[in-house]
């Protein structure tokens, strides 16, 4: 799979640069599923960063080992930002996201777990432009 | 030397907890794979629509940040008339009389305008009139879902079932979320309850919420402290303590989308009997031994209190 490159569009402090960063970032996080390379993902994103922590240490384990993940990558269906800036001096933006089915395969190729294909999901990514790039502080999820 | 004398029916040693469990409960389904993108968040993200950014609200009910509309296929403009070369290559709907292809749609609901996302697979309603079948379910699932036989959850109180005037009596309820099956207009709905608030009536007059915490149990030595959901009776007592518990519900329509259930569910455990008793403590300079006749000595009467 080839490295997501950051697209000329998604460095721009607008909106459309913002809802360009974010499927960019999510770009990535597919990229972290597929490789298990986690480390392009966690270079533009806090420590913080809620849903991070729920899926990250996951999609490590499962990539060590002689493990790896069958599809379980996010598609993005719509991004949308008011690009209106926070009190923190952050952007967010909304985006309308869903995971595929998949499955993790131990070293042997069974299946250990499978993913079922999420329904429709909401995503807050909140991001702040810092140094002439976007970096993000958090993605969580609306809607509990 | 300073001896405690306690009333002989003083309750400390009483360590049992009672639970009251109403009705079933059938735990919905859910993907919980180590990668699974589903997991619920850590904020309670709400809209601020005044000033366009989302607030961590917490403590808040979760909203349903999505929105739905469905459309036929192969209706053509005169109602309820079907284009028969058309079914032909939509989703089979063999599971009954009268089989229509329905296809779904869903946006965020903060998204101005809509961004539709097609909801893959289609799926069908099975009625002579399908142009109102779907409204007709909307207009009564919220009836509907009050008069399910919702498990309200286990009630716990600590120390039970007597605790003392005056002292913190922790309140804590384990609720889970709870699926059922029910047919509506010749339609099969699956609908999906979920608590999200708890109301605890003391049966003394008093009562919290309805607030998102459900408290938590307290291990033995902690008894008696203070928590998000505890409470202090002031007088003794039997008093009839009452939870209910706020369901939120989505309903999906022959494996449809899950819906929004408009409002909340409420539903309410039995009452439930606490006594309420005193303690007394008194502090006597003497031991048994110097004076056999002290209060709360073997064999000494105590006095009225």
């Amino acid at each position: 799979m080839p490295v997501p490159v950051l697209p000329e569009a998604a460095k721009a402090e607008t909106k459309e640069g913002l809802e360009a960063f974010a499927r960019y970032w999510y770009s990535l996080l597919n990229y972290a599923y597929e490789t298990g390379d986690l480390s392009l993902v966690k270079a533009i994103s806090s420590q913080t960063c809620a849903l991070c922590g729920k899926v990250f240490p996951g999609i490590e384990k499962w990539n060590t080992d002689g493990r790896w993940i069958v599809g379980a990558t996010i598609t993005v269906h719509a991004v949308q930002s008011t690009f209106v800036r926070t009190e923190t001096g952050d952007f967010q933006v909304a985006i309308q996201s869903q995971q595929a089915a998949g499955s993790l395969k131990n070293p042997d190729g069974s299946d250990a777990q499978t993913v079922e294909e999420s329904g429709m999901l909401g995503d807050i990514l909140v991001a702040r432009h810092e140094n002439g790039s976007w970096a993000v502080k958090n993605v969580d999820r609306l809607g509990g | 030397m300073n001896l405690r004398a306690k009333a002989s029916w003083r309750v400390f040693g009483i360590i049992s907890v009672f639970a009251i469990l109403v009705g079933t409960s059938a735990a919905a389904t859910a993907d919980d794979s180590d990668v699974s993108w589903t997991k619920s968040g850590l904020g309670v993200w709400r809209f601020d629509s005044g000033a366009g950014v989302w607030v961590d609200a917490p403590g808040e009910v979760p909203e349903n940040p999505n929105i739905y509309k469905f459309e036929y296929l192969c209706l053509d403009d005169s109602k309820n008339n079907f284009d028969i070369a058309c079914l032909a290559g939509a989703v089979r709907c063999d599971q009954g009389e009268n089989g229509r292809p329905v296809r779904w749609f869903s946006s965020l609901r903060v998204f101005s305008p809509p961004l539709w996302s097609r909801i893959a697979p289609d799926r069908c309603v099975y009625s002579e009139k399908p142009d109102d079948v779907l409204g007709k379910i909307a207009a009564q699932i919220q009836t509907k879902f009050q008069l399910l036989p919702v498990s309200p959850g286990i009630l716990v109180m600590q120390p039970s079932p007597h605790t003392l005037r005056g002292a913190e009596t922790n309140f804590y309820v384990e609720a889970t979320e709870q699926a059922f099956t029910v047919d509506m207009l010749g339609q099969s709905v699956s609908i999906v309850a979920r608590p999200v608030q708890y109301t605890w009536n003391y049966g003394d007059g008093t009562s919290l919420g309805p607030q998102t915490a459900a408290g938590a149990p307290l291990p033995q030595e902690r008894w008696g402290e203070k928590t998000a959901t505890s409470h202090v009776y002031t007088e003794t007592g039997d008093f009839s303590v009452v939870l209910t518990t706020h369901f939120q519900g989505t309903y999906s329509v022959n494996g449809g989308p899950p819906l929004p259930i408009p409002g909340q569910g409420q539903f309410s455990s039995p009452p439930q009997t606490v006594s309420v008793w005193r303690s007394i403590t008194r502090n006597y300079a003497d031991d048994c031994l110097r004076n056999p006749q002290g209060q709360g000595c073997p064999g000494v009467v105590a006095p009225a209190p």
